[in-house]
């Protein structure tokens, strides 16, 4: 016996798990210039979350400007004017604290986590970059590259990849979401100066943010803390006004806002702070926060098979089977990401007993859904095991899913998701960036941040008949987006 | 008047809404975080385990740490025996199998998991019942099912495999091995050898020592009172009997005289894995260990301001990341360096770590404001950490089992805060043994020569991948010819080389039929191997009926090809390669080493895992290839190749044969177990056909 060269690769995909919410109390109100507040007070730990959601994602773009949302949460940590390029992160690791940001369809959303006692430092960081971040050449450029890299190294270079944005592409005609948060790199080289100075001017504006904090913190004292760095943030035109003041020339000012003249402003720059001379100079500006209007675009349903094949650097072929999905908060939400529980959650799920453990097609088969403020979607993976075909995988999961549309799931089964579920609602919200973020979440896509202690009633809510139903309704065989991954040929490699 | 009045308010109307905000200044700190330490509750069962009770009626979760009392023990030859029985103590029990045991958890929704000395569970309260039921059932009646425990061992099989091809856990091995040595727990890695040892008795034998009540500690967290948990407790783990918990002490010691080199190869590496590393002796709650904590902070914690990440990184841009660390544990303390760099400047590296190291103990090159940063990152670290329950009762716990005093954790954020300048350059000049250390590298075989000069007695030690002494070759017994003529004479089961040229003359084809399963996974698929005299080779690898990869070879040309599924990648081999496929050819190409001009090389005799051999190398343009020769058998029971792609990519293949039986005359291998790289696989032989008709087919293109 020589050598044989390997060709089995086994590889796994974790399941996604969706947190839910548990009971707490909190204090919310809005400040004069539109941002929306939310105090979580929990003196347990000396630790405080300080976070900001922007209702800004990807469905926001210009469709010829993709990947400005994301983009954007890059910049953010360029510093502002009064922090220079690079000391953000660093003023948070210095001090004991982490940081991070994530960007969705939907919406951008920034923490940090530090010591109690570094909640003011928490909140002037955020006012900077909410007020006046450095949105300029220096900092696109730099960015531009790091989330080319990004691309490169979470997208182009990981096996199946490219689903997201394969998928989504074919699942929307008319939403915006049928481009992905990464956005094309052709649209962010495209863009120039003004486009980027645009979109920080109409997004991240105070009426469209939502401050989050949660942690040990006075309540009294920090409505104080959040006056003085947030509440004389200036709202509507003012604030680009006050901006502009900062970056641009006089000349530029006076030539954008068609008010007073270039050698006023000059002077007045000497001794009074850019508000102040807003204020004094600039009477027609308006101080009124402009609403922000979000998408309205209903997709129309699907109505056949859209099938695609996609050649990629992988190993083992593999399938994905997408549906489209209720809006987050529907009814029918819930009662899908109960059926996605029971086909794919845990080693005694549907689809691992039956087709990966019993059958043996595929090394993992999961099913895990999009959670979007519109409707948006949910798919169902499967690996294949080496040698197996693709239709057949597509026939094993198809013949499971009709057995949830045709008989309800067992009682032994309906506990075990029940239990699940509320163990995951419970301990999600042990800790304080978790509840920050809910909280925020909540009040950004519903408008209603209690869900954060109701949510889990709609679980319990969901009955055996809804499970079947939601099968019924939404993992319809005859329209869905079906995407077939299979290894690239010798000359598609070279 | 109304100038007066016009003045205030035109004041007012121009001054900045709130006051004297200035926004370029960045906020100070508040005054540093109080915080309280919830008391936990602690009362003894009848059956001697300890309880420590931290309520917390936030939220309904319940969970519990079960943990043994016994100190470690130590394994010797079954090393990893404790990591063994841990991975099967949720395997079944009497009176529930794996299946019934999986499901009874999965149902309730909650989380169980298990290791050599402590059993965790987690889940919401109303659970908890059930869940202290399943606990009692464990402990008291887990039976350690066969079909299990040769699932886990062949599972550590494969994890040992990709172990040794992974610098870090490498680095780590030896690290182990050096700073607390054979006659400590900690010193002790488990090995191919060592598992090979370990047998379900030693398990359950195992189990019965280690786990029992006498001495036990039961960490309950979360959402119940000492009352429910009391008779919850009569109720369940009350109730489990065992023997006396086991006891020894260890000491550890540092008793080296200078710094000394100790160098793994890993063939093909381009980065070196450094760790200069040395034991202490520190109890945790030393009053020393607070400030040697900030001392290491300073020098190489997890920030981009610790020197050693200034140095080497930011400054020389060796390496992405160079820390240090200190390690306090009751049985056994350490200090070490870690990271990885370039080959080409290991031994600059070397030089500014110890440099760096020195440094710590010169009372100018630590400043007031590093050293307040360090303790703003340490106060920060501490502070998130008690978000967690867990932590609160990991502290509970930690007292009694270290004999703190019941305050140490809630003075620990004021300790910090004491600490001195004089205080760090104390702790470096105690503590940084750095002239009697270990300085571990784990990297290219090339630049071993460079770093002599870090050993002070000149002299690189070199060990393999766990920490034992490479296992170098004696001198054979016995010549080239001898060793081939022995084998020649094994596997043809002749008396002469004559007898044994007709008997393979007379085998003009032979076509094998394997069945073949990679570790881990589920399905096996069916290879076919052929052989048509003088040298045409085939494999063909087929899953569920349907060819997936061939390889080929005719004696002229050769090459391999498989199907889309598994890959679409097709390539030929050139002729050189082809020639060397030749001279290997064959069911035994030993016969045929002088006829083809095969030069082999007689490396020596290798004992291994307690087997002897003789092994022979042959050397090929781009590897070597070295076949074993059992030394009683003479039989040829291993062989490993090494050899580089195109690019520069290095791949080893290990192959062991065994379950030899009768073929028409010859003695053939019915078992195989392979690994390349970080995979094995196992084949079993079906069938082997002698001089059945071959199309010719399958050796072409």
């Amino acid at each position: 016996m020589k050598k044989i060269s390997s060709i089995l690769l086994l590889t796994g995909l974790s399941t996604m798990v969706f947190a839910q919410e548990k009971k707490i109390d909190f204090t919310e109100y809005d400040l004069a210039n539109g941002m929306h507040v939310i105090l979580h007070k929990d003196n347990s730990t000396p630790i405080v979350a300080v976070s900001i959601m922007y209702h800004v994602g990807s469905k926001n773009e210009n469709p010829t400007r993709t990947g400005f949302a994301h983009f954007f949460e890059h910049l953010m940590f360029e510093g502002s004017v009064n922090i220079k390029r690079g000391e953000y992160s660093k003023l948070v690791e210095m001090n004991g604290g982490g940081l991070n940001a994530n960007t969705s369809q939907d919406r951008t959303y920034y923490y940090e986590l530090l010591p109690s006692n570094q909640l003011e430092l928490g909140l002037w960081l955020e006012s900077e970059r909410l007020f006046h971040a450095n949105v300029d050449s220096v900092g696109i450029e730099t960015q531009r590259q790091v989330v080319k890299e990004e691309k490169r190294q979470r997208v182009d270079n990981q096996p199946y990849g490219s689903f997201m944005a394969e998928a989504f592409a074919l699942m929307f005609s008319e939403h915006p979401y049928k481009s992905t948060p990464i956005g094309s790199m052709a649209d962010l080289d495209a863009a120039t100066e003004s486009d980027y100075v645009n979109f920080y001017q109409t997004f991240y504006v105070p009426n469209n943010a939502t401050l989050s904090i949660a942690g040990d913190i006075d309540i009294e004292k920090t409505k104080e803390l959040i006056n003085k760095y947030y509440a004389s943030i200036p709202a509507g035109k003012k604030l680009n006004l006050v901006r502009d003041l900062e970056k641009l020339t006089p000349e530029k000012v006076v030539a954008k806002y068609g008010e007073s003249d270039a050698k006023t402003i000059e002077t007045a720059l000497k001794t009074m702070t850019p508000e102040q001379v807003a204020t004094k100079y600039f009477k027609k500006v308006s101080s009124t926060p402009i609403p922000i209007k979000q998408p309205t675009i209903v997709e129309p349903a699907l109505t056949k098979v859209i099938t695609d094949t996609v050649y990629d650097n992988i190993q083992l072929p593999a399938i994905f089977a997408c549906y489209r999905m209720p809006a987050e908060d529907s009814k029918d939400f819930y009662a899908v990401q109960m059926l996605n529980e029971i086909l794919s959650g845990g080693p005694s799920s549907r689809f691992n007993k039956s087709i990966v453990e019993k059958q043996q097609l595929a090394v993992t088969m999961i099913s895990f859904p999009f959670p979007l403020e519109d409707p948006g979607m949910a798919v169902v993976l499967g690996i294949a095991s080496a040698g197996i075909d693709l239709k057949t995988i597509q026939d094993a999961m198809d013949v499971e899913i009709k057995k949830v549309q045709t008989d309800l799931i067992t009682d032994d089964e309906y506990t075990k998701i029940q239990n699940s579920f509320e163990n995951d609602f419970y301990s999600s919200n042990s800790t304080m960036a978790g509840i920050a973020e809910a909280l925020a979440n909540n009040y950004v896509y519903f408008h209603n941040t209690n869900l954060i202690n109701s949510e889990i009633d709609k679980y319990r809510a969901v009955t055996k008949e809804d499970i079947r139903n939601a099968a019924i309704k939404y993992f319809t065989a005859d329209k869905r987006v079906i995407l077939y991954y299979l290894p690239k040929k010798e000359d598609d490699k070279k | 008047m109304k100038k007066i009045i016009t003045l205030i308010l035109t004041g007012f109307l121009f001054a900045p809404a709130f006051g004297q905000l200035d926004r370029s200044v960045q906020p100070k700190a508040g005054p540093a975080p109080v915080f309280n330490i919830p008391e936990s509750v602690i009362f003894t069962l009848n059956n001697g385990i300890t309880v420590i009770l931290s309520e917390n009626h936030k939220t309904p979760r319940f969970s519990f740490n079960l943990v043994m009392g016994s100190d470690p023990m130590l394994e010797k030859e079954k090393a990893g025996l404790s990591e063994v029985a841990g991975q099967l103590i949720l395997s079944g029990t009497e009176t529930m199998d794996k299946d019934q045991l999986d499901k009874a958890i999965d149902m309730l929704g909650v989380h169980f998991s298990a290791d050599g000395n402590s059993i965790y569970a987690s889940g919401l309260s109303k659970h908890k019942e059930k869940m202290l039921e399943i606990l009692q059932n464990v402990v008291s009646s887990a039976n350690f099912p066969e079909k299990e425990f040769d699932r886990i061992v062949k599972q550590n099989e494969s994890a040992l495999t990709m172990a040794s091809s992974d610098a870090d856990q490498i680095a780590q091995n030896v690290l182990s091995t050096v700073d607390f040595g054979r006659n400590h727990p900690y010193g002790e890695v488990m090995t191919k050898e060592t598992l090979a040892n370990i047998t379900r008795d030693d398990v359950v034998s195992y189990f019965k020592k280690e786990f029992t009540p006498n001495g036990a500690y039961l960490v309950v967290v979360g959402d119940v009172t000492k009352a429910e948990i009391t008779a919850l407790l009569q109720g369940s783990i009350e109730k489990w009997t065992g023997g006396e918990k086991f006891t020894a002490s260890y000491t550890v010691e540092n008793k080296n005289q200078g710094r000394r080199l100790i160098f793994v190869k890993k063939p093909g590496a381009v980065q070196s894995v450094i760790k200069v590393t040395f034991p202490f002796n520190m109890k945790p709650g030393d009053p020393n260990q607070i400030r040697l904590n900030l001392m290491n902070q300073i020098l190489g914690g997890g920030t981009f301001e610790a020197k050693l990440m200034q140095n080497l990184r930011e400054d020389k841009a060796y390496t992405y990341g160079c820390y240090s660390s200190v390690n306090v544990n009751r049985y056994g303390s350490y200090f070490t360096t870690s990271g990885s760099f370039r080959n080409a400047v290991t031994d600059s590296a070397i030089v500014q770590i110890l440099k760096e190291i020195e440094s710590m103990k010169v009372d100018t090159s630590v400043s007031q404001a590093q050293l307040d940063l360090a303790k703003a990152s340490s106060i920060g670290s501490f502070s998130r950490s008690l978000e967690s329950p867990q932590t609160i009762a990991r502290f509970a716990l930690s007292i009694i089992q270290n004999n703190l005093d019941k305050d140490y954790y809630k003075n620990y954020l004021k300790k910090i805060d004491e600490v001195t300048l004089t205080d760090i350059q104390n702790m470096a000049k105690e503590y940084l043994a750095v002239d009697r250390s270990y300085i571990i590298v784990v990297g290219n075989e090339d630049i071993a020569e460079k770093l002599v000069q870090f050993d002070t007695d000149g002299k690189i030690e070199y060990l393999d991948a766990f920490g034992n002494e490479e296992a170098g070759f004696t001198k054979s017994d016995l010549t080239l010819d001898q060793i081939l003529e022995k084998n020649i004479l094994a596997t043809t089961q002749s008396a002469t080389i004559k007898e044994a040229t007709k008997k393979i003359a007379k085998i003009k084809s032979v076509q094998q039929e394997i069945k073949a399963s990679p570790a881990g996974s589920p399905v096996s698929f069916d290879m076919i191997s052929y052989f048509q005299a003088p040298n045409k080779e085939a494999i063909v690898i087929n899953f569920n009926g349907s060819m997936m990869q061939r390889q080929y070879s005719n004696g002229v040309t050769g090459g391999s090809e498989a199907s889309p599924m598994a890959g679409g990648k097709s390539e030929e081999l050139t002729p050189e390669e082809v020639a060397e496929k030749n001279q290997t050819a064959g069911i035994l190409p030993e016969l045929f080493y002088k006829a083809n001009k095969v030069e082999a090389n007689l490396l020596g005799i290798k004992e291994e895992m307690g087997k002897k051999y003789y092994v022979v190398e042959i050397k090929s343009k781009d590897g070597v290839s070295q076949s074993y020769y059992d030394a009683t058998s003479f039989l040829k029971t291993k062989t490993y190749s090494s050899s580089k792609s195109k690019d520069g990519e290095v791949n080893e293949v290990t192959i062991e044969y065994s379950d030899f039986k009768d073929a028409s005359g010859i003695l053939m291998p019915y078992k195989m177990s392979q690994q390349f790289g970080q995979m094995a696989l196992s084949s079993e032989v079906q069938s082997i056909e002698i001089n059945k008709s071959i199309d010719g087919k399958v050796f072409e293109k």
